[in-house]
């Protein structure tokens, strides 16, 4: 069950999101509950030092105490890793990117430009369960690294190669629509992956988004056109797995 | 013979102190290539003519380099220094044999044995010697200004000291070398060779404080910028005070003559405009007065100043205030150039254009993120790394690929960049 929590410190606009919430999941007839719905942001950390939950936050930013919005949803993020966080803000439109990256919030409502809030409030609800349920029942196997505070995370289907740059053991991941740059060995990665092989000193190729081997030039082409380049070393390895 | 090796050891040291310069831009197939080719043209140029056939092997890396890198400037300079060095070290060896192993010329020239020392000695200083100037060039490359601007004069210079060193030789050759000649000459090289490297240190330095004042310069001018736009809200801010107290009296006048309708009429018509006013461009730069770093808040404020009066929704998110950043400052500011440029660049041409810059404190450092509106049917990513790639034609879009590669040159620092729900996002993490 995907548990709601609320923290807003206006008791008229806390009665309203209240009322959306719970009209909504009768409605509907949702797996849900509002569990928690308060001024105070202590109440929710209480909760959440004492029960394991994945939940859906609407957090006001300019709570009236010291701690903002954006603090408490860290906090949260601490208990619940794979909670849905949705703020709820006056500052429009001036924070999203700072929402997404500091907490991985899911969703920002604005109260100042006379947005629908209600339509708003449904529509994160409807998000959250379907990456609830998404969570629960296919567990869809993802690359995860860590660099520095962030985590990498993408799809072993995306993944197309890896490779070091020149700079002393970074490393570049290639794939499709991402490029991304993190700190690591190509030997630790080699092993999380049966579909990983070594193609090259510098490169580490999945081998099930392989178009084709050029053995003439020690190239391999991906399905996405890039060219991903093997040493005649560890060629040898590709023919058995790559018809051509 | 005799020849073969001594030409053969030679075009060998050529080929290598050139793969060596080029750094990764050549394979070593291609060197390879270079040196069978060089070898057999020019052990029978030498039986033939001597010494000048240098000058067509030398031609002969010259047109192959060029046709591989298609840079005019490196692959007349790059050859003409491998040759210098071969000549120097030529040179270096002998000068050591002669002093420590007390060989006379002849016995160089001639004695079988002696070459088989003689050559790998000579091998190992001229690699030695190409990877000491891949060094330098790779210390001053970072300076494209450099090769831009005194590129030829370089290439000249190096021409000129090849003729000189080969007129040496030639006259040589032709008198006959005695040790004393050889040592002079030596002596000479070498304080030639100094010179000209101090030469070009003195060159680069001048040429890197141009840079430096011109990188100020431009800081200024940004800077000037982004103090207009905070004189213009300023202004707003005033006008706004202004007009409160004349929207709260006309308010109370309504509500005192409980005239509702008159009140409503009025909040939707001069009300409601002044709140959409708040969120004109201006002050969605507000938030750059968090950002104590003057070079990141100059070319943030001046490119999104661009892209608003390009009539895009640019936006910079700075909720914490920024004091300080772990990346030299020139190589941020190119970065971030490059990043917002493509940015601005891709996001004009979208129906619904945005942009939107955040700066976030993490606890290992800094990230900045870009995101911008991007069409849906853009080119692969893969694609836009490429060099020589762009949407433009050719010639541009060296863009993304000299990104990278600022990027890989600087520890601590990475990029990630990906295509979602229709934003192009460019992540720079700085540890």
């Amino acid at each position: 069950m995907l548990e709601i929590f609320v923290c807003e410190d206006d008791p008229e606009q806390r009665k309203r999101l209240n009322s959306y919430i719970e009209n909504y999941i009768m409605m509907e007839n949702l797996d849900m509950k509002l569990v928690i719905s308060t001024g105070r942001s202590q109440d929710i950390l209480d909760y959440l030092q004492n029960n394991r939950v994945t939940g859906l936050y609407f957090l006001d930013v300019d709570l009236q105490e010291e701690k903002s919005g954006i603090a408490l949803g860290a906090e949260i993020r601490q208990y619940d890793s794979l909670g849905a966080i949705v703020f709820v803000t006056t500052h429009s439109e001036l924070t999203y990117l700072t929402f997404t990256y500091k907490v991985e919030a899911m969703d920002y409502i604005t109260k100042d430009k006379f947005t629908d809030i209600r339509q708003r409030v449904i529509e994160c609800i409807d998000t959250a369960n379907t990456r609830y349920l998404q969570n629960k029942y296919n567990n869809i196997k993802k690359f995860q690294t860590k660099s520095g505070d962030k985590m990498i995370s993408v799809d072993y289907n995306d993944i197309l190669f890896f490779e070091t740059s020149p700079q002393l053991h970074k490393i570049i991941l290639h794939a499709k629509n991402r490029q991304v740059e993190f700190y690591g060995k190509l030997k630790d990665i080699l092993e999380m992956d049966s579909r990983f092989y070594r193609c090259h000193n510098s490169f580490v190729v999945n081998k099930d988004n392989i178009a084709e081997v050029d053995t003439k030039n020690r190239e391999i082409r991906m399905t996405n056109g890039e060219i991903c380049y093997a040493s005649s070393r560890f060629l040898g390895g590709l023919k058995d797995i790559i018809p051509h | 013979m005799k020849e073969l090796l001594a030409v053969g050891a030679q075009m060998l040291t050529l080929c290598l102190s050139i793969y060596i310069l080029n750094q990764r831009r050549f394979s070593l197939k291609f060197s390879l290539v270079m040196f069978i080719g060089a070898l057999c043209i020019g052990y029978p140029l030498y039986i033939l003519i001597g010494v000048p056939s240098i000058a067509i092997i030398l031609l002969l890396c010259i047109a192959s380099s060029y046709w591989k890198s298609r840079g005019i400037v490196f692959s007349i300079i790059f050859p003409i220094i491998a040759i210098i060095i071969s000549v120097i070290s030529d040179y270096i060896t002998s000068g050591i044999f002669i002093r420590f192993f007390n060989t006379s010329p002849e016995e160089i020239n001639d004695g079988f044995l002696n070459n088989m020392y003689y050559y790998p000695t000579y091998f190992v200083i001229a690699i030695l010697l190409a990877f000491a100037v891949r060094f330098l060039f790779t210390r001053f490359q970072a300076y494209d200004l450099l090769f831009r601007r005194y590129g030829i004069l370089f290439a000249i210079l190096c021409v000129i000291t090849v003729v000189i060193f080969y007129a040496n030789i030639l006259i040589g050759k032709q008198q006959g070398f005695t040790n004393a000649n050889i040592q002079a000459n030596s002596l000479l090289f070498a304080f030639y060779f100094i010179l000209l490297i101090g030469v070009f240190m003195v060159l680069t330095r001048s040429v890197m404080k141009e840079a430096a004042m011109q990188g100020k310069q431009e800081q200024y001018e940004r800077l000037l910028e982004y103090t207009d736009n905070l004189e213009m809200m300023y202004t707003d801010m005033q006008k706004f005070r202004h007009d409160y107290i004349n929207i709260l009296l006309s308010m109370s006048e309504y509500i005192r003559s409980k005239d509702m309708e008159g009140l409503s009429t009025y909040f939707d018509h001069k009300i409601l405009p002044i709140s959409q006013g708040m969120q004109n461009n201006n002050y969605k730069l507000g938030t750059l007065q968090n950002v104590k770093v003057q070079e990141l808040k100059g070319i943030l404020s001046s490119k999104l100043i661009r892209a608003q009066e390009l009539h895009i929704d640019a936006v910079v998110e700075a909720v914490e205030p920024i004091e300080a950043i772990n990346m030299d400052s020139v190589k941020l500011c190119r970065c971030l150039g490059i990043i917002l440029d493509n940015a601005i660049e891709e996001a004009v041409k979208c129906e619904v254009s945005n942009l939107r810059v955040a700066l976030v404190k993490r606890s290992g450092g800094l990230l900045i993120a870009v995101a911008n509106s991007c069409q849906p049917d853009g080119p692969e990513l893969h694609q836009i790394f490429e060099k020589g790639f762009s949407t433009k034609g050719t010639g541009r879009g060296l863009g993304l690929s000299n990104l990278r590669e600022i990027v890989s040159q600087c520890a601590g620092v990475t990029l990630d960049t990906y295509r979602k729900d229709g934003q192009f996002i460019q992540e720079l993490e700085v540890y």
